[in-house]
């Protein structure tokens, strides 16, 4: 038997239910292309303020509290603003921030270990338009990102919980396809940020948390990130239903957030689904 | 081109829609949940976070890669889950090490060889003899007395049972015009060293340098921090005890009493009776195996102000030991070898 009995693997895996639903929205949206090519929709920029209430699955795995990964369920509020902040002539410039808190509770696959989680993320791009067609618009630009929150392992003494923080600066694309179901018309909207390099949290290996502070060690602490001991993702799909002056939202959140700090590993990742509404809508473009 | 744009546009849909049911992107080190993996996950979680094998190597020899060769040869597939508990628990028992526990369905390993190795020099019925039947409680294990010489006798059972600032006044307070204080803390298993140095705050009026705390900082068996020194600050808005204490010991007192003995050894006023300590100088960590059984073991090393490691205990200043004639006649030893001490420094 191999003494240490690792196994290095890597593995892409994919949540089938999402993957359907991704591959059905494919040919909704070639579909829309179609049609947008005879001019039914307009071509403005969207301006959007939402709050949408999400419920879905998680996994946590906190090398600081356990080496096992723990799943269960996850519920969350959000609010996510795309602004039009100025601009010059037909050149705009946007502002997307996106804010929201998440709890989950979960197990280890044992069933023999539970955890809670509390989890509260701010995102801010400042995005300039990229591609704009007659159905599409992309505007994409730096984020920044604040993700600050909570690992608390109910089954451990002296090491409990573990706190997760990350400030970083990274890139960012928001996309918006318009089209018609028949004649209603409908928008499916698409975010990715990519965090590139910030400032991480994580104790030093083994770190009391009295030590941290009482033992004046916390610049240990803090941890310079980047896309080799960071990498992360957070992806947003959501499809917008107008409703008399405003949107319902139907979509899904999914964030995957690793990295590997202070010599622990820590690999977090929710899919969530989403229900929406956009509680003021504008449209604006070129200033109009 | 507009054509061109809307096809980009579909495509990057697409992209967003396969990154987001992506859940899963890792390169991860793994055990399996077999007898093989969680005998090398217990192996592995010891081998890079417990803090003692150059310790109990020098102590007692303990090479942490012979007891591997020494126990896998007990794991096969299809052992029983209780079969495989005994080899883990008998591998931890190698540490000899009284914070070092595994947490199975049925049971949960120990080793307690720091006390059962050792005579008890303890009594809690001939305690109780001192205690009478009108002791004072100020909180969970937390009893006192004035002694006939007006000496006063406190117990601390535990350090796991909080106790308010304004019950430690109250004790005070009440034994304040005792002669000398007693605090007997034999067979005190241990607790929290936040309320072990809330107690101690109350025997100094000044900052104390008591001892240093290392922690590990890699896998490395010698991966450690700098250490960490830990002062006790006095309790400057609290009553403080400015008489002789004599602090009794036994080989029961560990961990977070065994940092309260390193702590109180270094105030002014305060002797330590009785006998060596029990140890436990690391501060645990948990953690778990692949089949859900969680293990607890020493991670931070901690030392006494001249850097020597209290794991293995720490001497009193005076040691006495309980004689089974004195205990047949309802006396302890070690209390009244404190009392004699106490009401000596009176008489001079």
């Amino acid at each position: 038997m191999n003494r240490r009995m690792m196994r290095m693997k890597t593995t892409v895996s994919f949540r089938f239910s999402e993957l359907a639903l991704a591959l059905m929205l494919v040919p909704a949206c070639v579909r829309a292309q179609e049609q947008s090519a005879v001019g039914v929709m307009p071509a403005p920029h969207q301006v959007v303020s939402s709050l949408s209430a999400g419920v879905g699955h998680t996994k946590a795995m906190d090398g600081f509290l356990s080496p096992l990964e723990y799943d269960g369920t996850a519920f969350s509020l959000s609010e996510d603003r795309v602004a039009a902040i100025g601009g010059e002539e037909s050149i705009f410039r946007f502002l997307r921030t996106h804010n929201s808190l998440l709890f989950s509770s979960m197990k280890n696959e044992t069933g023999g270990g539970s955890t809670l989680q509390f989890m509260a993320d701010a995102n801010c791009m400042w995005g300039w338009p990229a591609l704009h067609t007659d159905i599409f618009d992309l505007i994409a630009g730096p984020v920044a990102m604040l993700d600050i929150g909570a690992l608390w392992n109910r089954r451990n003494s002296n090491n409990p919980a573990n706190v997760e923080g990350n400030l970083s600066l990274g890139a960012g694309a928001d996309g918006t396809l318009r089209f018609r179901l028949r004649s209603y018309p409908m928008a499916l909207q698409g975010t990715l940020f990519i965090p590139l390099s910030g400032i991480g949290f994580a104790p030093d290996y083994d770190q009391p948390y009295w030590i941290m502070y009482t033992g004046s060690q916390y610049g240990r602490t803090l941890h310079f990130t980047h896309m080799f001991n960071n990498p992360s993702v957070t992806c947003d799909m959501a499809l917008c239903l107008p409703v008399k002056n405003g949107q319902v939202r139907l979509g899904w959140t999914a964030d995957y957030r690793t990295d590997k700090l202070g010599g622990n590993r820590t690999r977090i990742s929710h899919n969530m689904f989403n229900l929406g509404y956009a509680y003021r809508f504008e449209r604006k473009y070129n200033g109009r | 081109m507009r054509r061109i744009h809307d096809m980009l546009a579909v495509m990057l849909l697409t992209a967003f829609s396969l990154l987001a049911s992506c859940t899963k992107v890792d390169t991860e080190n793994s055990f399996a949940n077999t007898s093989a993996g969680n005998f090398a996950a217990l192996w592995t979680i010891m081998d890079e976070h417990y803090c003692f094998f150059d310790y109990k190597n020098s102590e007692f020899g303990l090479d942490w890669d012979q007891v591997y060769d020494k126990y896998q040869e007990y794991v096969y597939e299809g052992m029983g889950d209780m079969a495989l508990f005994e080899v883990l628990s008998s591998m931890l028992s190698e540490l000899r090490d009284g914070h070092v526990n595994l947490y199975g369905p049925y049971d949960v390993s120990r080793n307690w060889s720091w006390k059962e190795d050792y005579p008890a020099n303890y009594s809690e019925e001939v305690r109780d003899g001192y205690l009478g039947t009108d002791y004072k409680i100020a909180s969970t294990g937390y009893f006192y007395q004035v002694l006939p010489d007006n000496i006063g006798y406190m117990t601390i059972e535990s350090f796991s049972n909080a106790i308010s600032d304004s019950k430690l006044d109250a004790m005070l307070h009440y034994l304040c015009f005792c002669n000398g204080l007693i605090i007997d803390i034999r067979n005190n298993g241990g607790g929290n060293l936040d309320i072990a140095e809330q107690v101690a705050s109350r025997f100094t009026n000044e900052k104390v340098l008591t001892g240093y705390t290392k922690y590990k900082n890699g896998p490395g068996h010698n991966d450690f921090s700098d250490p960490v020194a830990n002062y006790v600050e006095p309790a400057m808005s609290n009553l403080r005890w400015q008489k002789p204490v004599a602090l009794l010991t036994n080989r029961g007192c560990f961990s977070s009493a065994n940092d309260f003995t390193v702590k109180m050894k270094e105030m002014p006023m305060v002797t330590v009776f009785g006998d060596r300590t029990g140890g436990g100088g690391g501060l645990p960590m948990s953690s778990e195996l692949p089949n859900g059984w969680s293990v607890r073991f020493s991670s931070a090393p901690s030392y006494d102000k001249d850097m020597n490691d209290i794991e293995g205990g720490v001497d009193p200043d005076v040691f006495v030991s309980m004689t089974d004639s004195d205990r047949l006649q309802g006396i302890d030893t070690i209390i009244e070898a404190a009392r004699e001490w106490i009401n000596g420094l009176i008489t001079n």
